[in-house]
């Protein structure tokens, strides 16, 4: 769908999905286990879009985007157990911390194509390592357990439903923003920069300047997502940010339907859903997830929103939705 | 005596074991509408490319307006006031209409995430307009919700052309406007070239259509294996033995 600067926010679409959101942790009330299992959909919905953004839109090739989620979460679980930070300041080092891991990592957008890519890969890979080997600072492979929930205005944070609602403004704030950065002239430049980079620096795009800001942005948001999952479990260990992570927001992204912002949400739902009944498999779930992402790639390259889309797309329209075109 | 608008000065390219452009000396005059002829081969794309920053020069200056440019990179180049199309269109064929042309601000007003997050609803209306200005100028529908991969060949050269105009550069590089080009469509263009002359912009444009060019440009270039062996008016450039030999010696792409 084409997209332009004067589209706004709140779209019918937007709305009822906002309401329909609000209102879940009351419907799955009678079930602890459900509640639990929204709320780690929702963190990996904050990865996914972020993922959706630098990668789905961007075009640039983030395959360690887990190991910036776990510089988040190990900042937040080490400030809040190991030196008593408040929950605000913890949240907020965790983005800081998570965009200095981007920063060290920028010079490699200078790479090209497949070997930015594994650059970003082996990167995660080192920070898979860190926090698995570098004892003294992470605990290794134990992690740890003990991570207060978070005080908000002398509020405990305690209850799982009350912390969905923590995550669902995260995220609901995380969407608006990204979604006002894609309707803006950078939304338009780091769209353009994924067909075709030279015509970009021809008509005045500074394109390794909006690939390291993409980088940069998306590092934060796994920053806040690591510091949420943290204080949420109250206890981390290396495995959740490791290459296998990344390969599954990877999924969600593809799955979902790379440049769809609901479609990366879906994305998140539905991979962390069958994560979840696939985890039997133990190690078996990573095959079973390559040649599911091979698959989709093969005969489903739009993702579920390409479904949807295509099938929306031949309903009769309602008369109160107005016409579909919204462009520009 | 005012500094030419683009001005080259013994530019060379070298790839391994090929001279692509050697020893260049260009100066194009504001306000001049210059012809860079030659044989396939002879370096011409190779030479807007310097120029735009895509290659880095092997040795020599290049400069726009009188500023040394030859460090800079394209997109600060750009922001110099250069704009160039392609020989074949580079437009941004998933993208809208609106926002291929939109691209070309860049050039004028760099994209920050510190306004996208502001994003300041006059600003974006302001856009509009001069994305409606530029597309009208190319001649081309306002359809700014259509993709622009699904325009003709033609259409999508224009709008590349009005991306690379909507920040009103002082030059601007054609790499073959008119190839592909119905008899049609080249009059369309050949009224633009004009129109794009008397707003003060300076064209320098690579062409095979000898008709274009005899009609559009003052003075004309000829290049062959990179150097430069002709410069001149149209009728000094037709008669020159060493344009006759460059071209009469090849059997292939002879139109003068």
């Amino acid at each position: 769908m084409p997209i332009s600067w004067l589209r706004r926010f709140w779209t019918p679409a937007h709305a009822a999905a906002v309401v329909a959101l609000a209102a879940l942790p009351v419907l799955l009330a009678s079930s602890p286990y459900y509640i639990f299992l929204l709320n780690t959909i929702a963190v990996f919905a904050m990865l996914a879009l972020g993922l959706q953004l630098v990668l789905g839109y961007g075009g640039v090739l983030q395959l360690g985007y887990a190991g910036f989620f776990g510089l988040g979460a190990y900042t937040s679980a080490i400030l809040s157990t190991q030196h008593g930070w408040p929950f605000p300041a913890a949240f907020l080092a965790a983005m800081v911390v998570a965009v200095a891991g981007a920063v060290v990592m920028s010079p490699i957008v200078r790479l090209r194509d497949v070997n930015f890519a594994m650059a970003t890969f082996v990167f995660g890979l080192i920070l898979e390592l860190v926090y698995n080997q570098w004892s003294a600072m992470t605990n290794g492979p134990i992690g740890f357990r003990g991570i207060p929930a978070p005080r908000l205005f002398g509020v405990t944070v305690l209850d799982p439903q009350h912390y969905y609602y923590l995550l669902f403004a995260a995220l609901l704030a995380e969407y608006v923003l990204i979604f006002r950065l894609l309707h803006s002239p950078f939304g338009t430049a780091l769209r353009a920069m994924r067909e075709n980079e030279t015509a970009c620096r021809t008509s005045g795009i500074d394109v390794t300047r909006v690939k390291v800001t993409l980088l940069l942005v998306s590092s934060a948001i796994a920053g806040a997502a690591g510091s949420l999952l943290a204080h949420m479990n109250g206890f981390i260990s290396p495995p959740t940010f490791g290459w296998s992570t990344s390969v599954a927001l990877l999924m969600m992204v593809v799955l979902g339907g790379v440049r769809s912002l609901p479609g990366a949400l879906v994305g998140a739902a539905v991979i962390r859903l069958v994560i979840e009944r696939t985890s039997v498999l133990g190690q078996h779930s990573n095959i079973v997830f390559g040649v599911a992402l091979v698959l989709f790639m093969a005969f489903l390259p739009t993702g579920l929103a390409g479904l949807a889309g295509g099938i929306t797309a031949k309903l009769p329209r309602p008369a109160w939705l107005g016409p579909r075109s919204v462009t520009p | 005596m005012t500094a030419p608008a683009l001005e080259t000065l013994g530019v060379s390219k070298r790839f391994e074991g090929l001279v692509a452009v050697d020893g260049v000396d260009l100066a194009v005059e504001p306000g001049e509408v210059r012809g860079i002829v030659g044989p396939n081969g002879a370096g011409k794309t190779t030479l807007f490319n310097l120029v735009s920053g895509l290659y880095a020069a092997t040795a020599g200056r290049i400069r726009l307006g009188g500023r040394d440019v030859t460090d800079a990179s394209p997109h600060a180049r750009a922001a110099a006031r250069l704009g160039r199309t392609y020989q074949t269109p580079q437009v941004f064929p998933e993208l809208s209409v609106f926002d291929n042309v939109a691209v070309g601000l860049a050039a004028a007003r760099p994209p920050s995430l510190r306004d996208a997050l502001a994003g300041r609803r006059s600003r974006r209306r302001e856009a509009l307009g001069e994305v409606e200005a530029a597309l009208g100028f190319a001649r081309l529908p306002a359809d700014l919700g259509r993709l622009a991969g699904a325009l003709s060949f033609a259409e999508q050269k224009r709008l590349e052309l009005a991306r690379a105009l909507i920040s009103r550069p002082a030059v601007l590089l054609l790499d073959e406007p008119a190839a592909g080009l119905n008899r049609a469509e080249i009059d369309v263009l050949v009224a633009l070239i004009g129109e794009i002359r008397e707003r003060g912009t300076t064209v320098v444009l690579i062409e095979h259509n000898m008709r274009l060019v005899m009609g559009l440009c003052g003075r004309i270039t000829v290049l062959d294996f990179g150097k430069k062996i002709a410069e001149g008016t149209a009728d000094e450039v037709r008669r020159d033995p060493r344009v006759i030999a460059a071209y009469l010696g090849r059997s292939a792409g002879a139109h003068v």
